[in-house]
């Protein structure tokens, strides 16, 4: 049994060892006028705790237009600290600004009317000596669609001495509703971590999978901060209390990943 | 279904949030210079919104994403 696992895991990969009891009822669904929703976390919590170690920030969507939108984000009513994830015309962008110093990541097509999921994954952050660099990397489907840009660490290690309010999904910051989503959006976590792209593709091909359970290749639950399944409810399952809000009538519905 | 109606900043005063599906004044998206906000409610009309202008989903989403509008919204993306 021991020897099937190993072939499973190394040959048949994107690998869960089974479908864990998890049973995806429904996801977030936003009218693309001003629906969003609230996390009640803030971002500071990731870029503070331990910048050694990255952070991951993955969602399914499925979104009815595909021009400029904001999927999860954080900002400022200014230019002095943003950090976003984003649609660009059809494409995923990061912009990670803090005072006059930013890094921006473009790539990877996004679909229109089609499930997908969506990662950002932000790598190799230094100890903030100025001449460390962070790497962002875009990720579809658990398969990395660009190739990694870098920063300088500066820009990050500032980012995290700035006041951000908390993330919001599906608007361009908490408590805005211009540049929303237009869609349905499933399984969004955050974790403390740069997962490891056999994770994400593991989770890419079971998009019903539970992320607070560790499974074949998908090793990361230890690490998750936030996870907002959308099972009718606004509620994370990360065990760590960050319990979110719909916001101007975001609802629930049964249009699932698949 | 939903329904949406523009109204005139002066007006967020007299919405009763308890009869439309926006959360709070607060949370109100507004046109570019701030003079106008939308709300949307299901069913029947609140009696406030009585005589407004009401739109479908696709047409109040014409109306915000049209680039030459005022409702959109650029985003500084220079880095």
């Amino acid at each position: 049994m021991e020897l099937m696992l190993g072939l499973g895991s190394s040959l048949l990969s994107p690998y869960l060892a089974e479908e864990a009891g998890y049973n995806n009822t429904h996801s977030l669904l936003l009218d693309g006028a001003n629906d969003n929703f609230d996390t009640n976390f803030s971002a500071q919590t990731i870029l503070r705790a331990a910048p050694s170690d990255g952070f991951t920030v993955s969602f399914w969507a499925n979104p009815d237009t595909t021009g400029r939108s904001f999927l999860g984000s954080t900002a400022v009513p200014s230019t002095s600290g943003q950090l976003v994830f984003m649609i660009n015309s059809g494409a995923l962008l990061t912009l990670i600004r803090s005072n006059n110093k930013a890094g921006l990541e473009q790539g990877g097509s996004v679909a229109l009317n089609e499930w997908h999921m969506y990662s950002l994954v932000i790598s190799a952050v230094g100890a903030g000596s100025g001449s460390d660099f962070v790497d962002m990397s875009h990720f579809v489907d658990g398969v990395d669609v660009n190739s990694t840009s870098s920063f300088n660490n500066t820009t990050y290690d500032d980012l995290a001495l700035i006041s951000l309010p908390d993330l919001a999904i599906g608007s361009q910051a908490e408590g805005s509703a211009s540049n929303v989503f237009d869609g349905h959006i499933d399984q969004f976590a955050i974790w403390n971590r740069a997962v490891p792209e056999a994770h994400l593709a593991a989770l890419a091909a079971h998009p019903g999978h539970d992320y607070t359970t560790d499974s074949g290749d998908y090793a990361s639950s230890a690490f998750l901060e936030v996870y907002y399944k959308f099972d009718n409810n606004a509620n994370d399952s990360s065990g760590n209390g960050h319990n979110g809000e719909t916001v101007n009538g975001a609802s629930f519905d049964t249009n699932l990943p698949s | 279904m939903r329904t949406y109606v523009i109204i005139e900043a002066s007006e967020v005063s007299s919405i009763d949030f308890s009869k439309v599906l926006e959360t709070s004044a607060n949370t109100l998206r507004y046109n570019n210079d701030g003079t106008k906000t939308f709300v949307k409610y299901t069913g029947e009309q609140p009696s406030f919104l009585n005589g407004k202008t009401t739109y479908t989903e696709s047409e109040i989403k014409a109306i915000l994403n049209n680039e030459k509008g005022d409702w959109y919204t650029e985003i500084n993306l220079e880095q």
